[in-house]
């Protein structure tokens, strides 16, 4: 916290009375730590300019100091840090936080205070931040770039600071529908959603204010002949009647999406210390249309003359706003008003009836219409026809330098309105891709082309009259309604005048002294943009990435056409010639965490839990994700020092007893019909219509490219019912593939399909004692008996007296093993019997570790071995490949390249001093020869300490594969630093005449 | 983008995958020339810049295979119909359900 | 529903009533049916003259006595019987279909909830993307679509309230519904969320 900046403050400048305040409810705030009181209805921008804070911020170059620009998002300036702690947000616009109890806010890039900014010397250095910089400074010795001169210009210029901890407040994402979305709720807006409204439609309106009303609020105009706020009342009364109509305050629409989709931010709680509880912070909208009117307004922008950066000098419709609007005089003294344009003298007309002091109107044409210039000469301004402003002057304004008459007048002022026309609100427009067009009549650009179903209303169409604006969108919402079918009563307009718009293009005081911004938050100067011009940087992209013109939080807003027009002026070509930039979302900054919504931490992505989740976590399991699913890793048990203890005492139990494991996440697929086997033999590599009915096979699935998909078992259940099962990770790309071929490849095939991946619970008992355990389960009269019921036997039976069952005999551990399945409801009885039917022979559960380590013992390749660059061959599968069919992959697999025996392929390596470990990803070097990437020969893809053997083993992809077994190599870790010996073997470890699993 | 289902209706494209070029047909694994034939189907795509039909799976909906007209240049949709239909047309043999 | 809301759990907001409402249905037979290639009219005439009701093509659900249809996509139903028992209705399902579906029995499957309120409709949105405004989502009318990236089926019913209210029942996979009645706890929340304890249904 800084100290006190006991200047930057002043009498209060509150109007004696008017405004949309409520000045019964006080509202405490501070600011750089210095206690300050608002009203109900401020902003924190009006609530500053109340007290008198009139600097707010220091430039991000420059560190020049910053006051208040506007009085909506488009503020370039005022940006502060809001909040503290995990809740501090950098780069707020204080002109769109809407000012609550307590609200806590600082100064961003200053150092040490506002007030005596140390960096402000950068200003002398302007040089060193002029156009192109940062390509230039890349130029200088690189050794310099890192030590040197990216600290200093990181530390010198730049906007806030994030928040050092986690985010403590929720985001919600939702869906609306409608007919029509009417984006923002000005006149040509709350005119348009009144008549969708009473046609029936359903309506958004939507509006990134508080309060709803646009230049209603800010212009203080009358309408049926009373003032305006009374009349945005009665209409917002009038919609709140309608069930289907919804208003969106706080809501900025950010951006246009294919097919009439828009993303919308709700700031739900933003307007409070914390959220209330069960409301989020904010709320993403994803807003589909069937029609959508924008109406969005127009956005003021400056004039580039001398100084026009200093505290003090202000829009003239913003000082018009906090004047009508939060009953606050942007000036104690008086104002003067620099314009091309009549909205100025209507500001100026409107700050004078206030009560703040008018002391000059500086218009650069010769000749303003008396009706306008009249009512101010009466109160006493100075008219200064065919003038401009050159300079300014004062740490805060107070002093305004004019050339008049050909000579140079200075007035003493502490407030400077000032008005360059106004630029329609276009940008939503440009989201799908269009430009738009210049009109040299309003000398603004105007929606080109439209999204598919936008229409533009009022200002944002060039519009500027107020009984034009509502006559406008009453007109638009009626066409796009009609479109759609509706009836739309018609209605009166209501009654009202349209403001004098007049206006000569002008964009920049060529008299200037002193720094001319163009863009405030950039800290781009006129100068600037003369030297991009003179290095050539004259197409507007160029100009904007090489003067950082228009980047940043605001994008441009005020600043992208002024820019445009001084390029044009020296180019000598027009705008449309010079070009535009382009708009892309989000209109305005929103937060990552709105877009996450309440998919963060445990919720980034939904959870499966397997059946047996409960009795796993009764028994201790410390749990895994596994893809979406939560699996048992290993059951610790007391007096174990670590997994690795737990795991070889689980992989034991399986080799010498009996274990069991939850293997419900292998997906299931049920295939049947008369063509199911059909479908089989054209997905798998290996022949499936000769397998008897009650039996299952492995197969392995291609991608038609030839590489590897998956595998798994598959169990023939009748003579057109089938069983497959695949892989946990793949399930669903599976079950998508065999849709991709029943309805694109072969939608001939009678083949139906249904997951029932969740439907079965399915446990894994493996060990030589598992028939011994399963047979106290099975009912009578079911024979077990190797005999009846051999290896890759499968059936239908019933367990535990009359519960259905499906079983399998296969083995995943070398074992002899079963995998048994009932309906999903009764895995934790099936599991809890199977543990009690198991307790003689001291049944283990073992959890997915213990499945790795058995896996690699018997050489089995999974996810690591099938990682979409591997072919059957490589796999030691490709004598499985029918040579008597086709099959997805067939043609492709066979290509020279994929049959080149160098290929890497699977193998098995042990560490030959007894002992060692491995790490799987070390590379395979021969012995002697020196680690580089032509000696690169293959890579360890699972490893595991095996209990079976007491020494550590692993699979690997080597070149040229099993012709290689005995041979010694090096196998490198050059991430640890680490290399061990190691000699290339069989990869099936243990009981490679797999006996075990037949007895 | 909203991709309009012909079973479900208009839905948001997050509910769907997309595979790429409808037009391409599996090639006859028995033909002389199935080696380069293949090749072409895996790999080659054109690029168009306009109208294209691709294949979409709705596989937070339906479930069904799609053939989706999208112009490259706006993603406006003009037709979305299943693939099924289009390929047993294609090969004579009655539609889907 | 009255009788089981005396131990009702609330979830989110605790004053006034419930704006959701949740109870799970766990007495259903469940099953899906698939057609066979260019079946489904053969198959429609034969469920129709079994139950009493005209298989629906669309994404509607269509009931008659005890026993419904859902589509669910083409030439694919999800099918519940209120009274059956899961592999009874899949036999009976099969020896209706006679060899133009296949029948799959799902009652362990998925898990069903029957969702209600006056907010359910605001709740919903925060994870369904569909219109489920009471004049586009019809009695009667069916989806097919993920709620908070977790699938689901979902049909309207007839609540017994206001026509504009919003009855639904809502299918998802058994190993997604904790996580599921998580999220919709979190979107009803500040509506204040009724969880009921099951009901038969």
């Amino acid at each position: 916290m800084t100290a006190p900046t006991a200047q930057n403050t002043g009498p209060s400048r509150r109007l004696a009375k008017g405004g949309l305040i409520d000045r019964s409810q006080p509202l405490e705030f501070d600011f750089d730590g210095r206690p300050l009181s608002g009203v109900a209805g401020d902003t924190l921008a009006s609530a500053l300019l109340a007290n008198g804070v009139t600097l707010v911020g220091r430039s991000f170059k420059y560190h020049r100091p910053r006051g208040i620009l506007t009085a909506g998002s488009e503020e370039p300036n005022a940006l502060v840090e809001l909040r503290s702690g995990a809740r501090r947000e950098p780069n707020t616009r204080a002109t769109m936080v809407e000012l609550y109890d307590r609200l806590s806010a600082t100064s961003q890039n200053r150092w040490p205070s506002l007030e005596h900014d140390a960096l402000s010397i950068n200003r002398l250095a302007a040089p060193l931040f002029g156009a192109g910089f940062y390509y230039k400074t890349f130029m200088w010795p690189a050794a310099l770039w890192e030590r040197l001169y990216e600290p200093l210009i990181r530390r010198a210029a730049g906007l806030g600071r994030a928040a050092d901890h986690e985010d403590p407040d929720r985001y919600e994402k939702a869906t609306a529908h409608c007919d029509l979305l009417v984006i923002g709720a000005g006149p040509a807006g709350l005119m348009a959603a009144l008549t969708a409204a009473r046609s029936g439609a359903r309506v958004i309106l939507a509006d990134e204010d508080f309060r709803l009303g646009g230049r209603l609020l800010s212009d203080a105009p009358e309408v049926d002949g009373a003032p305006a706020p009374l009349w945005v009342d009665r209409v917002l009364g009038e919609l709140a009647s309608f069930p289907d109509v919804t208003v969106m305050p706080r809501t900025t629409v950010f951006g246009v999406y294919d097919g009439g989709t828009y993303g919308a931010v709700e700031r739900v709680s933003d307007h409070r210390a914390e959220p209330l509880p069960w409301q989020p912070r904010q709320r993403l909208w994803r807003i589909v249309a069937r029609r959508s009117l924008l109406a969005a307004g127009a956005i003021e922008r400056p004039i580039v003359f001398g100084g026009n950066d200093r505290p003090g000098v202000m829009m003239a419709g913003a000082m018009r706003a906090y004047a009508n609007r939060f009953a606050v005089a942007a000036a104690r003294e008086a104002v003067a008003v620099f314009a091309n344009n009549d909205s100025a003298w209507s500001a100026a007309r409107d700050l004078s009836r206030l009560g703040v002091r008018v002391a000059a109107v500086i218009d650069v044409r010769e000749r303003v219409d008396p009706a306008l210039t009249a009512p101010l000469a009466a109160a006493g301004a100075r008219l200064m026809l065919g003038s401009r402003v050159i300079a300014t002057s004062g740490k805060r304004l107070s002093v305004v330098e004019v050339l008049t008459g050909g000579k140079r007048e200075t007035l003493k002022v502490d407030g400077l309105a000032m008005s360059g026309g106004w630029s329609p609100t276009v940008n939503l427009t440009c989201h799908l891709g269009s430009r738009p067009v210049w009109n040299d009549a309003l000398s603004a650009f105007l929606p080109g082309s439209l999204p598919p179903g936008m229409t533009v209303a009022g200002a944002a169409n060039g519009r500027f009259g107020l009984a034009a604006c509502l006559a406008d969108g009453a007109a638009s919402a009626t066409a796009a309604l009609a479109d759609l079918g509706f009836a739309v009563p018609s209605a009166a307009l209501p009654r009202a005048d349209d403001d004098p718009a007049g206006l000569i293009p002008f964009w920049h005081v060529a008299e200037s002294k002193g720094a001319a911004f163009v863009d405030h938050q950039n800290d781009v100067t006129a100068k600037d943009i003369a030297i991009a011009h003179r290095e050539g940087f004259r197409a507007v992209e160029h100009l904007k990435r090489y003067t950082t013109l228009g980047m940043a939080t605001d994008q441009g807003k005020t600043a992208n056409l002024t820019g445009l027009a001084i390029m044009s002026a020296l180019t000598g070509k027009d705008i449309p010639e010079t070009g535009t930039t382009m708009f892309r979302p989000p209109y305005s900054p929103v937060a990552i965490g709105a877009f996450g919504g309440s998919h963060r931490g445990k919720a980034f992505r939904p959870t499966r839990l397997t059946p047996t989740h409960g009795w796993a976590t009764e028994h201790g399991a410390v749990f895994v994700e596994t893809g979406p699913w939560l699996r048992a890793q290993y059951f610790p048990r007391p007096g174990e020092r670590d997994w690795l203890e737990t795991v070889n005492r689980e992989v034991t139990a399986v080799r010498t007893g009996v274990g069991l494991c939850d293997v419900s996440t292998l997906g299931k697929i049920d295939i049947q019909g008369p063509d199911a086997a059909t479908l089989l033999e054209r997905v798998y590599i290996n022949g499936w219509s000769g397998l008897e009915v009650g039996k299952a096979r492995y197969g392995v699935m291609l991608r038609e490219d030839g590489m590897v998909m998956d595998d798994g078992t598959t169990a023939r259940l009748g003579p057109t019912h089938f069983v497959m099962t695949t892989t946990t990770a793949n399930a669903v790309k599976v079950f998508q593939h065999l849709e991709h071929a029943l309805q694109v490849l072969w939608p001939e095939l009678d083949a139906r399909i249904a997951s029932v991946s969740d439907q079965w619970a399915q446990i894994a008992v493996a060990g030589p004692k598992a028939r011994e355990t399963l047979a106290r389960i099975v009912d009578a009269p079911f024979d077990l008996g190797n005999a009846a019921f051999p290896y890759m036997a499968a059936a239908e039976l019933t367990v535990l007296g009359g519960l259905r069952a499906r079983l399998f005999r296969l083995s995943f551990s070398g074992e002899l093993a079963y995998e048994i399945a009932v309906p999903a409801r009764q895995g934790d009885r099936l599991v809890r019997a199977l543990m009690d039917a198991g307790a003689p022979f001291g049944i283990t559960p073992y959890g997915t570790e213990a499945l790795g380590v058995l896996r690699i013992e018997k050489g089995h390749a999974a996810g690591n071995e099938l990682n979409g660059q591997t072919t059957a061959h490589d796999l030691g599968l490709g004598r499985m490949m029918s040579g008597k069919k086709d099959f997805i992959g067939r043609v492709m697999s066979n290509r020279p390249g994929l049959r080149d025996p160098d290929r890497p392929a699977l193998v098995g390596l042990r560490p030959l001093p007894p002992g060692a470990r491995l790490r799987a990803g070390s590379h395979l070097i021969p012995v002697g020869q020196p680690t580089d990437a032509a000696n690169d020969q293959g890579y360890l893809t699972s490893v595991a300490h095996s209990p079976t053997l007491g020494h550590a083993i692993g699979l690997a992809l080597l070149a040229g594969g099993p012709r290689r077994i005995g041979e010694r190599l090096r196998a490198v870790d050059p991430l640890r630093n680490e290399e061990v010996e190691v000699e290339v073997c069989n990869p099936v470890f243990v009981d490679p005449q797999g006996e075990k699993l037949r007895v | 983008m909203r991709i309009p289902c012909p079973y479900c209706g208009p839905r948001d494209a997050h509910e769907f995958t997309c595979l790429g070029d409808a037009t391409l047909t599996r090639p006859d694994p028995a033909a002389p020339d199935a080696a380069s034939a293949f090749h072409d189907y895996v790999y080659r795509r054109d690029n168009p810049a306009g109208p294209h039909r691709e294949l979409w799976y709705h596989g937070g909906g339906c479930r069904s295979w799609l053939e989706v007209t999208r112009d490259t240049r706006t993603h406006a949709i003009t037709d979305a119909r299943f693939a099924a239909d289009r390929s047993s047309a294609a090969q004579g043999t009655e539609d889907r359900p | 529903m009255s009788d089981s809301r005396l131990n009702s759990v609330r979830h989110g907001r605790a004053d006034g009533a419930a704006g959701v409402r949740a109870t799970p249905l766990h007495h259903r037979a469940l099953a899906t049916l698939v057609a066979g290639r260019g079946q489904t009219a053969a198959l429609a005439e034969r469920i129709g003259t079994r139950f009493g009701l005209c298989l629906p093509t669309t994404p509607r659900r269509v009931s008659s006595g005890s026993v419904a249809f859902v589509g669910v996509g083409p030439g694919r139903w999800l099918a519940m019987d209120e009274t059956g028992d899961g592999l009874a209705f899949e036999t009976a399902l099969v020896e209706a279909a006679a060899g133009h579906a296949s029948a799959t029995d799902q009652s362990d499957g998925l898990v069903l909830l029957r969702l209600s309120g006056p907010d359910l409709r605001r709740a919903l949105a925060k994870g369904i993307g569909i219109d489920l405004h009471p004049a586009v989502f019809r009695l009667g009318d069916a989806a097919t679509t993920p709620f908070a990236l977790i699938g689901t089926t979902l049909w309207r019913i007839d609540g017994g309230g206001h026509a504009h209210d919003l009855t639904v029942e809502i299918a998802v996979a058994r190993s997604y519904a904790a996580d599921f009645l998580q999220a919709l706890t979190e979107a009803a929340a500040e509506f204040g969320f009724d969880l009921h304890p099951t009901a038969r249904g």
